[in-house]
């Protein structure tokens, strides 16, 4: 976390931080967390909110503290406005899995060259050029909060702390660690179920374990994933089949 | 700014939209010369990043196309796959499914016409200014709102790309417990959808009745959510296999969104076409509400959009609560479905109407291609269509901000959800 401002640096007493929402490419679910629950008046009551679009506030060049930002760049027009976006906030936090890790549609980089890209459409589609980029791909992030979706309340706690001018802790742990503390049963070990819980990011809480299927990954891999042993144990599985 | 000469208006983005759209307008004289709703939301190109994964991989993965429709994409893709496998889902899957898709309609309604409608109609500002004048509105639409997202949670895991759902049921069936805290939930949130649909049914609403079809599913004994047959106004009746010969796509160079015409003309998808087509189908308590209103059915007047959403609200609490109450714990959540090759088709009712997806699968259950026909691209012809006419019939001297207040007005209406529309094609940048 080196480099974050705490947000209420250099604010007068009694003044709230100024909040700007952003979105950039990706299927807007990370920010419906921020619309529903409760969560809106939470951000509020510590906020000014100056600019966020879906709720009718737009001044997206004003100055800000805390700037939150969905969704990956793919347009020139995009880097623009995710670099003078940057160059305004105090503090930046990349939202979920396309803003931290580039998304689902990154997944467009594995199709072949020469790939028939109209056909599906059933309308002539130029074939696209740059894959996107994640916001931390472009400018320096202070704060990623990963998962696809990032889990709401904990993008509330993490706000809300920077409003504070606290420097939130980042989640280093795997989901194998929250379904401990859940207390789902392991479906590697008890089942023989290749589960990717033990590279992927905590923050969801066990949640697909917790629901009989194995994790698949949403949250974006571990900081230090322990890869070889990953794939050794998984290789033992299949040799057991 | 008034005079014979060409005037053009141009909004570059529309405000409390999910998503990036604007609008150029040019007008000559008492006619609109121009018109074109740009879609400007960047396009991830989804079709094609499904190709290679297996099905149930694709399950996960299509609730990505949008972040307030998870459950409508993953229930098109459930139920494509199951009937290429010839699986009949069981009567408990089908009625959990119908749970967590009206537990959707009822998040995304809650929604739209309290933070993106409801400002029109209260003097107008932003949602923060509308909650500072309106609280309690503000409030009991959020708890409303909440309420379906807890039906979404119930049976899917999270609200927002539920974890739960697979090809052949469920991963999991909730406890009985769970099924009573939500069911509790359901019943003390209907008498403030009932006020919902008193408060709604008694705005101004402006506009007109204009010609138009309404599209959306039809089912024989209840009000079409997840199946049913396609079903217009005019009285087209087919299977959702062949929407394909009757539908077809255009592009439009001013926009990232497809263009869908039936019969090569505009039509209506969403609520306000499915309370059309299937009011009668609507359960006794949700009739009453609606016999109340002074509205009359069917309407073709799009504003009353708005109407459809406060009742399917109300629906979507009346049956939430009428299968919650009769909830069981399954003997299990899901039957086996073997992948076969060919051709899987499947339409739902997403919140905001009509979804189709078609998906080519191969001898190892991979998706060779996927298409994706979402309602926002539907009715983007329409939308526009709808301008035209509207923004002649209220006088296009006015000043150029009463017509720009007015055309957005009318594009909320229809609750365009951008990321969905604009998810296959890149236009634009391909210009540059
Ligand atoms: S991270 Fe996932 S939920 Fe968030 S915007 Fe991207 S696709 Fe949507
Ligand atoms: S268990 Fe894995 S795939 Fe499931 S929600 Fe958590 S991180 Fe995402």
């Amino acid at each position: 976390m080196t480099g974050t401002r705490p947000a209420s640096a250099g604010l007068g007493a009694g003044e709230r931080p100024r909040l700007g929402v952003h979105r950039f490419g990706g299927c807007g679910g990370c920010l419906l967390g921020l619309h529903a629950d409760g969560a809106m008046a939470a951000l509020a009551d510590v906020y000014r909110i100056v600019h966020w679009p879906a709720l009718g506030v737009t001044d997206a060049d004003a100055e800000v503290d805390v700037a939150v930002v969905e969704g990956s760049v793919s347009t020139p027009g995009e880097r623009d406005r995710l670099g003078r976006l940057r160059a305004r906030a105090g503090c930046l936090v990349a939202l979920g899995l396309c803003a931290t890790a580039g998304g689902p549609q990154l997944l467009r980089g594995f199709a072949s060259d020469g790939a028939d890209w109209s056909a599906p459409i059933g309308a002539a589609v130029p074939e696209p050029r740059d894959l996107p980029v994640p916001v931390g791909g472009l400018v320096r992030v202070d704060h990623g909060l990963w998962g696809c979706p990032a889990e709401p309340r904990r993008v509330v706690a993490v706000l809300r702390q920077l409003a504070g001018g606290v420097v939130p802790a980042a989640e280093r742990r795997p989901v194998c660690a929250q379904c401990k503390l859940a207390g789902a049963s392991c479906l590697w070990v008890t089942q023989g179920v290749p589960c990717l819980g033990p590279v992927t990011r905590a923050g969801c809480g066990g949640l697909c374990p917790r629901h009989a299927r194995a994790c698949y990954g949403c949250f974006g891999p571990v900081e230090e994933p322990a890869a070889v042993a990953f794939a050794a144990s998984r290789a033992r599985l299949r040799a057991a089949r | 700014m008034s005079g014979r000469g060409e005037r053009r208006i141009a909004i570059p983005a529309l405000a409390r939209l999910s998503g990036r759209c604007g609008l150029d307008l040019a007008i000559e004289g008492d006619r609109v010369a121009a018109l074109a709703l740009c879609v400007g939301e960047t396009p991830r190109l989804f079709e094609k990043l499904l190709e290679g994964h297996d099905c149930e991989q694709v399950v996960d993965l299509v609730a990505r196309v949008c972040g307030l429709c998870p459950v409508a994409h993953q229930l098109a893709a459930v139920q494509a796959f199951e009937r290429l496998c010839g699986v009949e889902p069981t009567p408990w899957v089908r009625a959990m499914r119908r749970v967590a898709a009206l537990g959707e309609w009822l998040q995304n309604h809650a929604l739209h016409v309290h933070l993106v409608a409801a400002p029109d109609y209260l003097g107008g500002g932003s949602v923060p200014d509308v909650a500072a004048r309106h609280p309690a509105l503000l409030a009991r639409g959020l708890s409303l709102q909440s309420v379906g997202a807890a039906l979404v949670r119930l049976l899917g895991g999270r609200s927002t790309h539920p974890v739960a759902l697979k090809v052949g049921g469920f991963h999991h069936a909730p406890a009985p417990a769970e099924v009573a805290a939500v069911s509790r939930r359901v019943a003390a949130a209907i008498p403030e959808a009932e006020a919902l649909v008193h408060w709604v049914g008694a705005l101004p609403f402006p506009g007109e009745q204009q010609p138009f079809t309404s599209v959306a599913l039809g089912h024989p004994s209840e009000y079409a959510v997840g199946e049913g047959r396609l079903q217009s106004g005019d009285g087209l009746d087919i299977a959702a296999a062949h929407f394909e010969e009757h539908f077809e796509p255009v592009v439009v160079p001013h926009s990232t969104a497809l263009h869908w015409l039936l019969d090569r003309r505009p039509y209506l998808v969403g609520p306000l076409a499915r309370l059309n087509l299937n009011f009668r189908e609507l359960p006794a308590g949700v009739r009453a509400a609606m016999n109340a209103l002074p509205v009359a059915l069917p309407s073709h007047n799009t504003f009353h959009g708005l109407v459809a959403r406060a009742l399917e609200m109300l629906l979507a609490l009346h049956e939430a609560r009428r299968l919650l109450d009769e909830y069981e714990p399954p003997v299990t959540p899901c039957v086996a479905a073997a992948p076969v090759a060919g051709s899987a088709v499947a339409a739902v009712e997403a919140p905001r109407g009509l979804l189709w997806h078609r998906y080519e699968v191969d001898r190892q259950g991979h998706v060779r291609q996927a298409r994706i026909v979402t309602p926002t691209a539907q009715n983007q012809a329409r939308c526009e269509e709808d301008l035209r006419v509207a923004l002649e019939e209220f006088g296009l001297d006015r000043e150029d901000d009463a017509l720009r207040e007015y055309a957005e007005r009318i594009v909320r209406g229809y609750d365009p959800c951008l990321p969905c529309a604009a998810h296959c094609l890149d236009l634009r940048v391909a210009r540059r």
